[in-house]
């Protein structure tokens, strides 16, 4: 059974054996094993025949040819070295479990998820006398359930009612030949091994929690033989010890793009960034970056997209009113995707949200990735609050750089195949255009050329921001740390200007972090108050830039591959 | 009427000296929602725009007297506590605007909220309005954005995306209808108020003629919204539609409640069920708050 198959915050079995047996319950004699050679010095010191169980999160691994039996170290070195590095279901095997082998009399199932239904809304406890196969198989009868007050817990009584209702205790000594006696002892370890996943369900913040099978073995032992154990994503901050890379879902592990892309999350909790690569070898051409807001109208959005003949280097959402600075680490990662053909944002929804915020975050990424792209395909829809003025700063954004794009307004959100076979046209002119090296090509032109000089760090198609920086020997410079970044004011540049952009920006888009005196900007509020007033809207830089003298820069961090 | 929240809903904002509680409270009031007070420990005594705050929601009961609603602009990790003190106090509505609410700390204050009859709408709510009177959450955005976005009028909306609860309303809108009360019930895995609880109370709203559903593959949501239309309990025209269909099993992206389970909640069998108990499902988005106007008129 798969209550949660595609959970990233997943524990691996041998992760997952080890809480069990913290926990209380007996798991396998065993171990886990990197390389060949540990495996073997594994089986060694076990003296046994032995299991060699590669660690992947999919179910269905015996079939697939995931686990092997060995009876001596030689052979469980030669599985190991058969395993690991292969792949089973498309993961890739970087270790494998060594255990001793069973001798099994029965296997039972125990699991717990979580259901949702009104009438519910609680863990639910599973005990069947039918282990080892898929649970949604096993018939009513053979199948316990029990949802669990989780106010009042799950106790020995609870577990030995559920037991009890499926297999009597005189059905226990006869099933494994024991004497009454014993059958009643075994009977009352079964039902603690059900109080005990339900302590580590507890314990680790669970969605889902499974043993299957539990088993029964020869000698009179309650054994968990495998284990799942899926973390729920919005606990995995609590739980350090779990080694939890990125807590999103998918059926495949978190490639280094995701990982990057899950600290714009991690590090910020304004609003949503979610990022999931589709494609990851873009090379080639031909992808698009796809990046949505909202997420019920993104699925839709991404589903027309294909329809219409694109192919989706990512799937990416910004969402919930994230800040500006958010938005923009998300777009410059879909952004910074080898060889993309053009870039779609798909804002299929009345968001609540000030649009604007977006458009200066987009903004932002464009002028850092597309300024020397000609003719790179660029689609926005965007509505909601502050529509318009998101679509104007957009159209007179983007009117500064080189590249083709199309805006579109809330009288979209319905006709998506229209924006779609927009963008494929697009896509399509540009690619027949005799385009210039892309950034990923450039990237690698100029990683060459620092190594032949060894005077510059090497140009990366994600280092964070192109500005060169400091402007000038003995510039002088203001620095203001907000919570993600910096703002860089180069006053030897504001010398002049009459603007007053940046104030104006602030004041209208942002969190009045800044005042006129003498006809100057200054900084209005402590210094040490800006991590709390400034909203990350990023407007200041860019109107600096755009009617200033490009005497201020936003300096945004980030985690890169 | 509307359900749920009218003018007259006395409502308590927790947290209300963050970034989202006060800029939420001030569009709130000016909305027309009577914001009375807010809530955050250790701010006691101080002043949100032109509201008192409390160091807790016992102090705010007792200088206010009862509420009717309160909504927690807490993070995710701390609402647990938040929400049990507003259970505590008796307020009989509390909506969690709160994402990434931590599974175990929503099922234990969803229990015990339960425990206590109290109504939880989310956790990850994007809140409900009812035009022209009143409104709780993120939803609406600003004063014009919410005139502009939701007439007052006589369709219910629940929808179990944000995002769309608004586009719905809209498109609800332009199809020259208005709505009752819109709300969204909360895009996190488990969740309070489900349609199934809130077509009842559609019902009984004299002003609600007809209710449109925004549903959403994953759970047992549309399930047991139709197990209340075939049990007689909801009787007015209902029109759905169910997004994810084209989703491939287990994708879940970042609706963390939409994911098929154990064979429940695919889009399929949520069409299916809501046909059999009579509603309309449309197949496209586009075609719902039409359907809803045709459904009007044949009524």
């Amino acid at each position: 059974m798969a209550a949660d198959e595609y959970d990233m915050a997943r524990l691996y079995e041998y992760q997952g054996k080890q809480i069990l047996r913290e926990a209380g319950l007996d798991v396998p004699e065993g171990g886990v094993a990197a390389t060949p050679e540990e495996a073997f010095a594994i089986a060694g010191r076990l003296d046994k025949p032995v299991a060699v169980k590669a660690q992947v999160w999919t179910t269905g691994r015996f079939k697939a040819g995931g686990i092997r039996f060995a009876k001596t170290p030689d052979e469980a070195r030669q599985a190991a070295a058969e395993l690991l590095g292969g792949r089973i279901k498309d993961f890739p095997v970087e270790k494998v479990l060594i255990e001793e082998q069973l001798e099994l009399a029965h296997e039972f199932y125990a699991g717990i998820i979580v259901d949702a239904s009104h009438k519910v809304r609680a863990p639910v406890l599973m005990f069947s006398t039918q282990g080892g196969v898929d649970v949604e198989s096993v018939a009513e009868e053979h199948l316990a359930r029990q949802a669990v007050d989780i106010l009042e817990g799950f106790r020995l009584d609870d577990a030995r009612r559920m037991v009890e209702s499926l297999l009597k205790v005189e059905e226990a000594s006869r099933l494994f030949n024991l004497p009454e006696e014993a059958g009643r002892l075994f009977y009352g370890e079964l039902a603690q091994s059900l109080v005990s996943l339900y302590e580590v369900f507890r314990r680790c913040d669970a969605r889902s929690a499974e043993i299957n099978p539990l088993v029964a073995t020869k000698d009179g032992w309650i054994v968990a033989a495998d284990c799942r154990i899926s973390i729920d994503d919005a606990s995995v901050a609590r739980h350090p010890e779990l080694g939890i890379t990125v807590p999103r879902e998918s059926n495949t592990p978190p490639t280094a793009l995701d990982v990057a892309a899950w600290k714009i999350e991690e590090n910020d909790y304004r609003g949503i960034s979610f990022f999931a690569q589709m494609a990851p070898d873009t090379r080639g051409g031909g992808f698009i970056g796809y990046h949505a807001i909202g997420g019920g109208g993104a699925l839709l959005a991404a589903d027309t997209l294909v329809r219409n003949g694109l192919k989706l280097a990512n799937y990416a959402e910004t969402s919930g009113n994230p800040t500006a600075a958010k938005v923009y680490r998300t777009a410059r990662l879909v952004l910074g995707q080898p060889d993309l053909d053009g870039y779609c944002l798909l804002g299929a929804v009345i968001a609540s949200q000030d649009q604007w915020h977006h458009a200066h975050g987009l903004l932002r990424a464009f002028r850092e990735t597309l300024t020397d792209r000609p003719g790179f395909p660029v689609i926005v829809l965007i509505a909601g609050n502050k529509e318009e003025e998101a679509l104007e700063i957009l159209r007179e954004g983007l009117s500064t750089l080189p590249v083709r794009f199309e805006l579109f307004g809330r009288e979209y959100i319905h006709r998506l195949d229209f924006v779609a076979r927009r963008m494929k046209e697009m896509v399509e002119e540009y690619r027949s255009e005799n385009r210039p090296l892309s950034l990923w090509e450039r990237a690698r032109v100029r990683a060459e050329e620092n190594q032949k000089s060894e005077s510059d760090t090497p140009y990366s198609p994600l280092s964070p921001h192109p500005n060169p920086l400091p402007k000038g020997e003995g510039t002088l410079t203001e620095r203001y740390p907000f919570r993600t970044g910096e703002v860089i004011v180069h006053r030897q540049q504001c010398v002049g200007c009459r603007s007053l952009a940046c104030v104006k920006a602030c004041s209208l888009y942002g969190g009045y972090l800044y005042r006129v005196k003498n006809g100057k900007m200054i900084l209005g509020i402590p210094l040490e108050i800006v991590p709390r007033q400034c909203t990350e809207c990023l407007a200041c830089e860019y109107e600096c830039h755009l009617r200033g003298q490009g005497a201020l820069d936003i300096m945004l961090p980030m985690d890169l591959p | 009427m509307a359900i749920l929240l009218d003018e007259n809903t006395k409502v308590l904002v927790q947290g209300i000296t963050g970034r989202e509680g006060s800029a939420r409270s001030r569009f709130m009031a000016a909305y027309g929602t009577r914001i009375v007070a807010g809530v955050t420990p250790g701010r006691g005594g101080t002043m949100v725009g032109s509201f008192p705050v409390y160091n807790s929601v016992h102090e705010a009961v007792g200088r206010h007297g009862a509420f009717d609603a309160t909504v927690t602009f807490v993070p995710g990790l701390m609402v647990k506590e938040a929400v049990v003190e507003a259970v505590d106090e008796g307020i009989p509505l509390i909506v969690m605007p709160v994402e990434r609410v931590p599974l175990h700390d929503a099922l234990t204050l969803l229990a015990y909220a339960r425990r206590k009859g109290t109504r939880v709408l989310g956790p990850g709510s994007f809140g409900l309005i009812s035009p022209g009177r009143a409104v709780i959450g993120w939803i609406g955005g600003s004063e014009d954005f919410a005139n502009e976005i939701f007439r007052p009028g006589h369709v219910g909306v629940i929808s179990r995306s944000g995002g769309q609860t608004s586009t719905l309303s809209w498109a609800i809108g332009r199809a020259g209808l208005g709505i009752s009360t819109a709300m969204h019930v909360g895009g996190e895995p488990v969740v309070g108020l489900s349609p199934a609880e809130l077509l009842p109370l559609f019902e009984s709203d004299p002003e609600t003629h007809a209710v449109a559903l925004f549903g959403e593959i994953g759970t047992v949501a549309e399930e047991e919204a139709a197990e209340v239309i075939a049990a007689g309990r909801f009787t007015k025209p209902l029109a759905a539609y169910i997004a994810g269909a084209g989703v491939r099993p287990g994708m879940r992206f970042s609706h963390a409640s939409a994911i098929v389970e154990r064979g429940r909640g695919t889009a399929e069998n949520k069409i299916k069920v809501l046909r059999e108990a009579g509603a309309r499902v449309v197949e496209r988005p586009e075609d719902l708050a039409p359907a809803m106007a045709e459904m009007l008129i044949a009524n």
